[in-house]
């Protein structure tokens, strides 16, 4: 997943506080920038929009347009953090600071670029880099999380049999049914690739397991064809254990919920947990994992 | 055509000169800064830390026509902050426009008397 020092603006035009907002807009005007971070001595006091100076006697000085102390994130920082920190304190900009130097600045525009590069445009469900962003934060916030792996049966030959604009429509459909299925449970849906979709949900698996059924009935059914899915879940049995290495865990939680999603077609209830792929491994020759 | 007879140019340059002593610092008492005022809070503060330094203390409001006000310390330990600027405010924010710094003396005369019994 990018982090905030990727997208940002390096090294922005910075203005004085005692500078004029005359000459503030001045600098904005010639550097085509919305915003000026304002530093004194190199410490840093905030920022500055065009909208701060509109209607303010241009000889006041920076200073006094100056609100607030300024809001800033790490450069280490995911861009959904940045992007819930955003939404959360209703800002369009934010300042990257690293032991207290500026190193560049968010916008909200950036930031919705960067987004829109991590998000499917056929179903408008963010991609498998977020989830496995996601995953890791729910990791190393020490918080358990369950991961549901799902693979639509025989895709390829539907998209062969009907053509790839009705294969379309099946992704729209299944997008749709997750989607709503997450936010019922307090989850998120993802596009993995492919025909492959997940979710993520941040708590044990215990209470998410009764209502797995739901996204298997009624069976989905685009335009009188019916669309066969397999359920892999991985997670939710650590039970706040922390994790030493987030990445690796997370490596090992996806692996284990699209084997078990694999396993799962071949089952008549068309859902396999993780403890059935360790099982179905130790069984297969040499330790393999089977699928 | 007969040409016209032009008579010399009288135009003149009257100089006039005053002068008037410049007070240090070029505020009274009390500095009334208006929201659109061409300095604001932060500037007169570090105008009047240079110039009377730790002397005067800004007070922020949020009343229309003023923003802030800029007053001297001493006034501010004869009379609470409050009942002061609540004073300044009520005679002579009206007075005031948005775009204005007004500056404002305030005199504190304290009357005293006591009654002695005589024997």
């Amino acid at each position: 997943m990018a982090r905030v020092r990727e997208i940002m603006t390096k090294a922005p035009v910075t203005v004085n506080p005692w500078a004029s907002v005359r000459e503030a807009a001045r600098l904005m005007a010639r550097h085509r920038v919305g915003s000026l971070p304002v530093l004194l001595d190199g410490a840093l006091l905030g920022v500055i929009t065009s909208r701060d100076l509109r209607g303010v006697h241009p000889n006041r000085v920076v200073q006094d347009v100056l609100k607030g102390p300024p809001l800033c994130i790490s450069p280490e920082a995911s861009l959904l953090e940045a992007r819930a920190l955003m939404e959360e304190k209703g800002v369009e900009r934010l300042l990257v600071v690293k032991e207290g130097r500026l190193l560049g600045l968010l916008t909200k525009r950036t930031l919705a670029f960067a987004l829109g590069q991590r998000f499917d445009p056929l179903t408008g469900l963010p991609r498998a880099d977020l989830l496995r962003d996601g995953l890791e934060r729910c990791l190393g916030r020490g918080l358990d999380p369950t991961l549901v792996f799902a693979d639509l049966d025989d895709f390829g030959k539907l998209n062969k049999r009907l053509g790839h604009t009705f294969g379309d429509r099946v992704l729209q459909a299944v997008a749709e049914r997750f989607t709503a299925f997450a936010r019922r449970h307090r989850g998120e849906a993802y596009r993995y690739g492919g025909d492959e979709f997940a979710l993520l949900f941040p708590r044990l698996r215990q209470g998410l397991l009764p209502h797995l059924q739901a996204l298997l009935d009624p069976p989905l059914v685009v335009e009188g064809v019916r669309v066969g899915l397999s359920l892999g879940v991985s997670g939710g049995r650590r039970r706040r254990r922390r994790p030493g290495n987030p990445r690796a865990t997370a490596d090992d939680l996806l692996r284990l919920a699209s084997l078990a999603s694999t396993l799962a077609k071949g089952r008549p209830e068309r859902i396999a947990l993780s403890e059935d792929v360790e099982r179905a491994s130790a069984r297969a020759p040499g330790g393999a994992p089977a699928p | 055509m007969a040409k016209r007879r032009e008579s010399p140019s009288k135009r003149q340059l009257e100089l006039r000169l005053s002068g008037q002593a410049f007070e240090i610092p070029p505020l009274w008492d009390v500095l009334l800064i208006g929201h659109q005022a061409p300095i604001g809070p932060e500037a007169a503060k570090r105008m009047a830390e240079s110039l009377a330094p730790g002397q005067f203390e800004l007070v922020r409001v949020q009343r229309a026509p003023v923003e802030a006000l800029l007053v001297r310390k001493s006034l501010l330990k004869a009379l609470a902050a409050e009942p002061l600027v609540e004073l300044l405010l009520e005679e002579l924010a009206p007075l005031l426009g948005e775009d204005q710094v007004v500056r404002a003396q305030v005199e504190i005369v304290l009357h005293t008397g006591r009654t002695i019994r005589l024997e």
